[in-house]
């Protein structure tokens, strides 16, 4: 599935000197493709935010059947926590669970997950990265429209065996100024690098690191959107 | 980014969804895809990171792989997952000994066996990291602790169909039993030397070559003794009778020593057939293995007297008293009627060793009998001994119609010193004892 042409000596020095990299042309074109019209059309979204101090997931069901004064009322909720607190708000698709559970076995998201736990891609990510402790991949699906936003946290690894983090964007056409922006942040809050949306990009960054993604404008034309996770040891 | 766990999930739910995805990972190991297996146990691990089947199926593909660090790691938390498991221990012994570990190595297979103290399998592998770091004497209890739990182990490297792991874990145990066997009989030897004196150079040219298990220096094309070639000697196929001050005194039991035999020869129930069958039979061998026209009658078998057939034939086993045997614990000396039956054939071989002589009394000889030694070929005339070195090519044959019987039993050759024998009893003796040692415990 990945793009043959790639070649990891070059990418391999690249990430060695800041520990993060961001791969073009990732994939073969047409499963790029096959995952862009997957996200695009065929995936049941959840809503992904922080409810006082838990994070919670609102079902499928529950979020198409929202009302607007509803979905007004967590946006509102959710803009407020995020003044002082640890906030994210994006749509979501949970892949792990998904496959576990065999729900919607027609997607192609499945095979992806299966890939990414394969020998070849994470022999590719140990080649790159340097990290031999790396044998596993978790992933989610998301989606962030207007009013979308993950602020800055580190990924630090409350859950033991992270070493990496990895987005892997399928945003056509995407615009800087649509926000949606993967940033990475220096002690002081400085912003020290950016990684545009781009179609068909890996993305990979060491973990912990200060990152945020930046709110998504409502001129945004189109969702922004990836496949995520971390590779674990 | 953020972990949402999914709302509305109960535990029963999730503990049949882990239960499909392992029956999925092992129907793709079966079908060979061994990928798409890893990739269904890593998906697994990220619900139940403690899953065993999976920890252990990713870490033995990482181990085949070579890659013994991530082997390590995954068996490590199988291990964590299961502390009681003696396999788990095992699996992370191997890892660890496979990546160079061998204290962590030892200690996993140590802990193997006290969660499992008939594991005949850790045993060997704590044998195996004992004999490489050196410390035989201890490797060799561990073995043979296995090889008592399971003699088949001990013989795995015998056997074509056993995984190859097994075999050379068997192989290696097989090296360092006949290593520790070296040492016990160095150090027994070396005793014995100690307080001899002077040592014949060729005493020493044949313990150097024991111990190197180097290729003897030959001195005759037809002389390839089996087990011991001792320099030196006199390579000569055939001594004379006269050589020898015993033999008449011998010779004159002749008529009593073949009345005894007629009557043994009555019953041939109590006869054996001199060739074993067994699995190893080399092919010029299997129309004697186990047949009865190579007949035997033991009176002393491998040192010992067999005491019904002594009582049998009581003047014979007086007459063999009065000959100065080979005297090797364990197996020598040998003394036996040979009953070769009408139009048998022995077929060319070589024996043991040059430091003994094979002595014929004929008993029964009907024509058209011979034996060819080295180049040479005589005839047996009752009650006239032959004396040959065994070690040199023979073979025997008997084209006439009836049976023909003689009486075999060895002498040392006459040209090695007292101290000499004695070194070469020590050897067997030592060898001897290491073996009993290992099949009664």
């Amino acid at each position: 599935m990945l793009n043959p042409a790639l070649d990891v000596g070059v990418l391999r020095r690249q990430f060695a000197t800041t520990g993060r990299l961001q791969i073009t042309d990732a994939l073969q074109a047409a499963v790029a493709e096959r995952l862009f019209r997957c996200l695009d059309r065929d995936v049941a979204w959840t809503l992904a935010y922080i409810d006082g101090d838990r994070s919670v997931t609102l079902p499928h069901e529950r979020l198409k059947a929202l009302r607007p004064e509803e979905a007004a009322a967590i946006q509102s909720a959710v803009h407020s926590r995020a003044r002082d607190n640890f906030q994210f708000m994006y749509n979501s698709y949970m892949m792990v669970e998904a496959y576990v559970q065999k729900r919607d076995p027609h997607l192609p998201l499945h095979r992806f997950l299966e890939f990414l736990n394969t020998p070849p891609f994470l022999d590719f990510i140990r080649q790159i990265s340097g990290d031999g402790s790396i044998v596993k991949a978790d992933a989610q699906a998301t989606r962030y429209i207007p009013g979308h936003f993950l602020k800055r946290h580190d990924d630090s690894p409350k859950e033991e065996g992270r070493r990496l983090a990895y987005v892997l964007s399928l945003t056509k056409e995407w615009q800087a100024d649509w926000g949606g922006l993967l940033q990475f942040l220096d002690e002081s809050g400085a912003v020290i690098d950016t990684f545009m949306p781009r179609y068909n990009a890996l993305n990979l960054f060491r973990v912990p690191t200060q990152h945020c993604v930046s709110y998504v404008a409502p001129h945004a034309r189109q969702p922004r959107y990836s496949i995520t996770g971390w590779l674990r040891t | 980014m953020t972990d949402s766990a999914a709302a509305g999930e109960n535990a029963t739910d999730v503990a049949e969804d882990v239960a499909r995805l392992a029956r999925d990972a092992a129907a793709a190991a079966r079908n060979g895809e061994l990928d798409q297996a890893a990739a269904i146990y890593h998906i697994l691990l990220q619900i139940v990171p403690r899953d065993v089947g999976a920890l252990t199926f990713l870490g033995m593909r990482a181990f085949q792989q070579g890659d013994y660090e991530t082997s390590k790691k995954l068996m490590l938390r199988a291990v964590e997952a299961q502390p009681e498991s003696a396999t788990l221990q095992q699996n992370l012994g191997m890892t660890y000994h496979a990546a160079g570990d061998r204290r962590h190595a030892l200690k996993c297979f140590e802990t193997a066996i006290a969660l499992k103290p008939d594991f005949a399998l850790a045993y060997f592998y704590v044998g195996q990291v004992l004999q490489e770091m050196k410390r035989l004497p201890e490797a060799i209890a561990a073995y043979r602790k296995g090889a008592g739990l399971n003699p088949q182990l001990a013989k795995a490297h015998l056997n074509e169909g056993s995984p190859p792991l097994i075999r050379e874990l068997a192989r290696r145990a097989e090296q360092a039993f006949e290593q520790h066997k070296l040492n016990l009989q160095k150090q027994a030897v070396q005793r014995l030397l100690a307080s001899a004196g002077e040592v014949p150079p060729r005493l020493n040219r044949f313990l150097e070559q024991q111990f190197e298990r180097a290729t003897p220096d030959y001195t005759h094309p037809l002389q390839r003794p089996s087990f011991h070639f001792y320099p030196g000697l006199t390579s000569r196929p055939w001594f004379e009778r006269n050589e020898f001050d015993w033999i008449p005194a011998f010779e004159a039991a002749f008529p009593a020593i073949r009345d005894e035999l007629a009557a043994v020869i009555q019953k041939p129930e109590a006869m054996r057939p001199y060739v074993a069958h067994s699995g190893y039979t080399p092919e010029e061998w299997r129309e004697l293995a186990g047949s009865a026209d190579w007949n035997s009658y033991h009176l002393l078998r491998g040192g010992e007297p067999i005491a019904e057939h002594c009582e049998q034939c009581p003047r014979t086993a007086a007459a063999l008293e009065q000959v100065p045997l080979v005297q090797a614990q364990g197996h020598a000396p040998e003394a036996f009627f040979s009953i070769l039956a009408p139009g048998a054939h022995i077929p060319p071989h070589f024996g043991l060793a040059n430091t003994k002589l094979a002595i014929h009394l004929p008993l029964i000889v009907p024509p058209d009998c011979g034996i060819r030694v080295g180049e040479e070929t005589r005839g047996w005339r009752e009650g006239e001994c032959l004396i040959f070195d065994d070690s040199f090519e023979h073979e025997a044959w008997n084209k006439s119609e009836e049976t023909r019987c003689v009486l075999i039993c060895e002498v040392w050759n006459p040209e090695l010193t007292p101290l000499e024998r004695q070194a070469i009893q020590t050897l067997i003796k030592t060898a001897d004892n290491f073996h009993r040692y290992f099949d009664t415990n």
